[in-house]
């Protein structure tokens, strides 16, 4: 046995190209043009580079941990991850120990997974050539790729919202949780109900609200996208008139903290004072909460001109062509328990415009596909009179599947490959 | 090799499997005066979601409240946590509104906290433990100064130290009342119930018609056998006791036996004392006898690892769920995963570094830590509804441990790199290229199983509410454990890092992996303003600490390394150098970085 003749006398250079002639040599019209392309394409392949960008994204994730603690789940993803740079508290970089105003600049996951993906790329271009021995890593960059691809597109392009419910009722809508929207409807014709929404985001520029379609004119007085409602003390400033804003006060309240083990939904509240439109006459200050249709409370009614308007403040609502029913609601406990052990909601969804008459269970890790949507049992709704399904919208949503089987193929292979040349060794 | 040498591995075997058979037929709990307290364990209850032995139940409330299984009377002995539930649950007759009996003086409430101590006028002691009774002058202020404090959300150590033992006191209340646990079965709308016998206590019912209840009938008397001190017809209660109420688990009896066996085992003990001297004899076989030590310490471990293994099996028989269910279980699984691990790679290499680094592993996840997981009560508890599917626990829990598991066992062998490297002559010659190879190997695996894990967590996240990755900070722990095994391999292949330096890496890859097991949990909790935080944050901090130091001790020149020195060291030892671990000869091969 000779342990050490087996070094090679001059190892090729890490980057360099193999010979030309030799299979899976690069291109050769690449080749000739050794001028500024290739340079670019060698230098954003280089695997230096790939650990620099893997330990950046490191501590990208590791600080969009931290940042959870403080806000919540989805601004940290807003900020951190889908954007191209984040601006990280200086707070956050010592791990909250010390209190420091100011933050640093970082790349952000869109920057970083962008970078991540040229780097692949260009090392594909130059170094991989095809043959059995790298099949292993292609699979695997091909599946990271559309993984990544598939965060992307689900950042861009998934809608989340949720079905609420109650035994024996129907519904044809679904709200958006984190997009809110103040909502005015005229309930006079019984056939047709006639909305205005005036967007959260109005809401948050407060001010005085005015519109052609709008029945009146709006003025936010205050907007709390997360609040709590408690009886008002005696020396409080009441910002509300009249209904039932003058025996509940709205307070703000901060985001949830992704970290919450509790992950509660925000519940929003506004104070806004209806006005007539032309005669700016007052008509009262109302407090509109959110918190109002969660405990099914009827929604605060405005008169103007001999009609009633509800104001409703609720996630963004999308109306469907098709209808929910809750036939039956179960909620199943861990034997002699009140802990839950399962959920089951059995529906019966119709949709006139197509003649669909569906009787479904859902329940939880089995979800309804229907439509392009997926319907998932997410929770119970006012202690098992109705049940909460959260629906999704990603048309993404099956390219994390392709990916991970790329990928896992591609590593048992990789892998596999060279736990044989080890056995065989060994053998030999 | 001398006939001593060659038969100490094999006798060394022997005495592990007297100690396992010892400990497995350990004579059951018999305690006051003829009480048949073995058979009492024995009976099913329902509690927490699921049937167990009463001795279960017992075993699990007395940890909360003691942090141990057995407890110190008044005379000094040590007996059984099945007779301490006895003397709670006999300590408050029918009759009486007071507690009375021989509970209150069992030391059983640790109290840890000096405020706490002071407060109630005691003085602290070895073990920490004290008795209601000397605590009960100043229970009434103990309940005011908690209803005091109750609404706070940013409790101080003192308040939180306090509401521990009003916690621990309201468990014994809820014993001694016997609203706990369900020990009466009725058959109500068509099917059995199954409820506390404290329940159906009181005025309402009168005590006749209770005794019309077989499954009361018999609590009753037991409870009343055993305060008149009449262990005779206890005992023959107790016979009958048994064939009536086996007959009313749903599971069937066999799972409640079988659980009493595996309670008065404690295999993960005896497993984790075997790993310890497994450690110590590989250790030693770097000194001495090398052939010999190393084969005793490989049977040693091996022996720990079969029990380890039955152990793992049993709470899955018990439980009917895959292997992980919670963290208790995950650690115990953990430390199984890296012994296996290494008993594998000390097959192929034969150098006791894979046996010594696996032996403290196991000793330290299954034992230490497990350990200290579970005292916070049953360790079988039932889940909540997102992780009642065995198909998923199957999955992506087993391969995320694994995975976890596998990235712990790359760290310590890269410990084993820079201390062995550094203080001995072990890495000599081939030995410091063997490891490294033995490292880079268990890093594929690493990223293979950490990596399909946390895809197999996103589907399950994808078919249970529609999000594949949401990046929360428990997601977020394990894509930190792959991108830091991507960046390793891919550091390797560019030739960034030597040897020294990837064991480096693999030890921060340690750092990485307690961060996603335990500091992900750590966040939502242990981080408030008052200064203090719970010890297991303490914990994380302090082995956060040792591997930097770890990691700080490798960056020593390496020509100050032992094993790395250019002129043969002088004899240290007396009589290791030539009896140093013959290496099996490698072809080597000099890897490219890519291509």
């Amino acid at each position: 046995m000779n342990p050490t003749t087996a070094i090679q006398a001059n190892p090729p250079a890490a980057n360099a190209p193999p010979p030309p002639g030799q299979a899976g040599a690069p291109i050769p019209s690449l080749k000739k043009d050794r001028g500024l392309l290739y340079k670019t394409l060698e230098f954003c392949a280089s695997l230096r580079i790939t650990v620099v960008l893997f330990l950046l994204s490191f501590i990208l994730v590791f600080y969009g941990t931290w940042a959870q603690v403080d806000s919540g789940t989805w601004t940290a993803v807003k900020e951190y991850f889908r954007s191209p740079v984040v601006m990280i508290p200086l707070k956050i970089v010592f791990l909250r120990a010390f209190d420091i105003p100011g933050s640093i600049p970082f790349p952000g996951g869109w920057l970083l997974g962008g970078l991540l993906l040229i780097n692949l790329l260009a090392a594909h271009a130059i170094r991989f050539k095809i043959s059995w021995k790298r099949s292993g890593i292609l699979l695997i960059h091909a599946g990271i790729i559309l993984m990544m691809l598939g965060e992307l597109f689900t950042g861009l392009f998934a809608i989340e919202s949720r079905l609420t419910v109650t035994v024996g009722n129907t519904v044809n809508y679904t709200e958006e949780d984190r997009l809110k929207e103040l909502a005015i409807s005229d309930r006079s014709d019984p056939k047709v109900e006639n909305e205005v929404v005036i967007p959260a985001s109005l809401l948050a520029k407060g001010g005085l609200i005015q519109h052609p379609e709008l029945p009146f004119d709006v003025e936010v007085v205050r907007y709390y996208p997360n609040s709590d409602l408690r009886n008002p003390k005696e020396s409080e400033n009441n910002p509300a008139t009249t209904g039932v804003g003058l025996t509940k006060l709205a307070v703000a309240k901060g985001e949830t903290a992704g970290v919450d083990s509790e992950q509660a939904v925000e519940i929003a509240s506004v104070y806004v004072t209806i006005k007539e439109k032309g005669s700016r006459k007052s008509l009262g200050t109302y407090l509109v909460s959110s918190w109002h249709s969660f405990f099914l409370r009827p929604p605060e009614e405005v008169s103007v001109d001999g009609k009633k308007y509800a104001l409703n403040l609720r996630g963004k609502r999308a109306y469907r062509p098709f209808s929910v029913f809750l036939k039956d609601f179960n909620t199943n406990f861990h034997e002699g328990t009140n802990k839950p052990k399962s959920y089951e909601s059995f529906i019966r969804l119709t949709n006139p415009e197509t003649g669909e008459d569906l009787d479904v269970k859902i329940y939880m890790n089995h979800p309804l596909r229907y439509g392009g949507e997926t319907f998932y049992q997410s929770g119970v709704y006012g202690l098992g009179r109705g049940t909460i399904l959260q629906v999704v919208r990603n048309p993404s949503w099956l390219l994390p599947y392709f990916s991970c089987g790329l990928v896992t193929l591609g590593m048992l292979v990789h892998f596999g490959l060279h736990l044989t040349e080890f056995l065989r060794r060994r053998i030999a | 090799m001398k006939t001593l040498e060659k038969i100490f591995p094999w006798g060394v075997l022997t005495l592990g499997l007297l100690y396992v058979g010892s400990m497995m037929f350990n004579s059951p709990a018999t305690g006051k005066k003829g009480f048949n307290l073995a058979g009492y364990e024995l009976i099913p209850v329902l509690d927490g979601g699921r049937f167990k032995p009463i001795g279960s139940f017992a075993r699990s409330t007395l940890t909360i409240i003691s942090g141990k299984q057995t407890f110190i009377d008044k005379d000094n002995t040590r007996q059984p946590a099945i007779k301490w539930l006895l003397d709670v649950m006999s300590s408050f007759d029918l009759d009486e509104d007071r507690a009375s009996g021989p509970a209150l003086d069992h030391k059983v409430f640790r109290i840890e906290n000096e405020e706490v101590l002071s407060f109630l006028g005691l003085e602290p002691r070895s073990g920490l433990r004290y008795s209601l009774d000397e605590f009960l002058p100043h229970f009434k202020q103990l309940w005011e100064r908690a209803a005091k404090s109750k609404e706070k959300k940013n409790k101080d150590l003192f308040e939180t130290k306090l509401f521990e033992l009003v916690d621990h006191l309201t468990l014994f209340q809820q014993v001694a009342y016997k609203n706990s646990p369900a020990t009466v079965v009725l058959a109500m709308r068509g099917k059995d119930e199954w409820m506390p016998l404290g329940k159906l206590l009181g005025p309402d019912i009168p005590l006749e018609n209770l005794k019309q209840i077989p499954s009361a009938y018999i609590h009753l008397y037991l409870l009343d056998a055993y305060r008149r001190n009449d262990p005779e017809n206890f005992n023959m209660v107790l016979e009958k006791a048994q064939e009536i109420l086996k007959k009313k688990v749903p599971t069937g009896g066999d799972k409640i036996e079988f659980e009493v066996f595996f309670n008065r085992f404690e295999p993960f003990h005896q497993a984790a004392v075997l790993y310890v001297f497994a450690f110590i004899l590989g250790c030693l076989s770097w000194l001495f006898w090398f052939r010999s030590l190393n084969l005793a310490a490989f049977l040693l471990a091996g022996l720990a690892f079969a029990v380890h293994t039955w152990a793992l099996l049993a709470r899955m028989y018990i439980q009917g769920r895959p292997p992980v269910t919670n963290l208790y279980s995950s650690a115990i699984f953990i430390g199984w995963g890296c012994i296996g691990v290494c008993l594998v790679i000390e097959w192929l290499y034969r150098n006791s570094i894979p046996t010594v680094v696996g032996s403290a592993l196991a000793a330290i996840t299954a034992g230490i830590i497990a350990h200290y997981l579970s005292l916070s009560g049953d360790t079988m508890t039932e889940m909540e509804p997102v992780l009642d599917t065995n198909f998923w626990l199957a999955t992506h829990v087993t391969c995320v441990t694994l995975g976890y598991t596998a990235t712990f066992v790359a760290g310590f062998l890269g410990i084993g790199y820079v201390i062995l490297g550094l203080l001995t002559p072990i890495l000599r010659g081939n030995g410091a290229t063997l490891l490294a190879k033995m490292i880079y190997g268990v890093v594929c695996f690493a990223t293979l199983l950490s990596f399909t894990g946390t895809v197999l967590g996103g589907i399950w996240a994808d078919q249970s509410w529609g999000r594949f990755w949401g990046w929360d900070p428990k997601e977020n722990g394990a894509l930190l454990i792959v991108i830091w095994n991507a960046l390793f391999l891919h550091a390797r292949w560019a030739g960034l890092v030597k040897q020294r330096g990837l064991a480096q890496l693999t030890i921060a890859g340690n750092i990485v992996t307690a961060w996603s097991w335990f500091g992900t949990n750590m966040l939502g909790v242990g981080l408030h303003a008052y200064g203090f935080m719970p010890a297991a944050v303490t914990w994380l901090i302090v082995f956060v600490i040792t591997q930097l130091a770890m990691i700080g001790l490798g960056f020593i020149p390496q020509r100050f390394w032992m094993s790395f020195q250019k002129e043969p060291p002088r004899p240290a030892a007396p009589s290791g150098i030539s009896d140093l671990p013959r290496l099996p000869s490698v072809s080597k091969t000099s890897i490219t970085a890519s291509s």
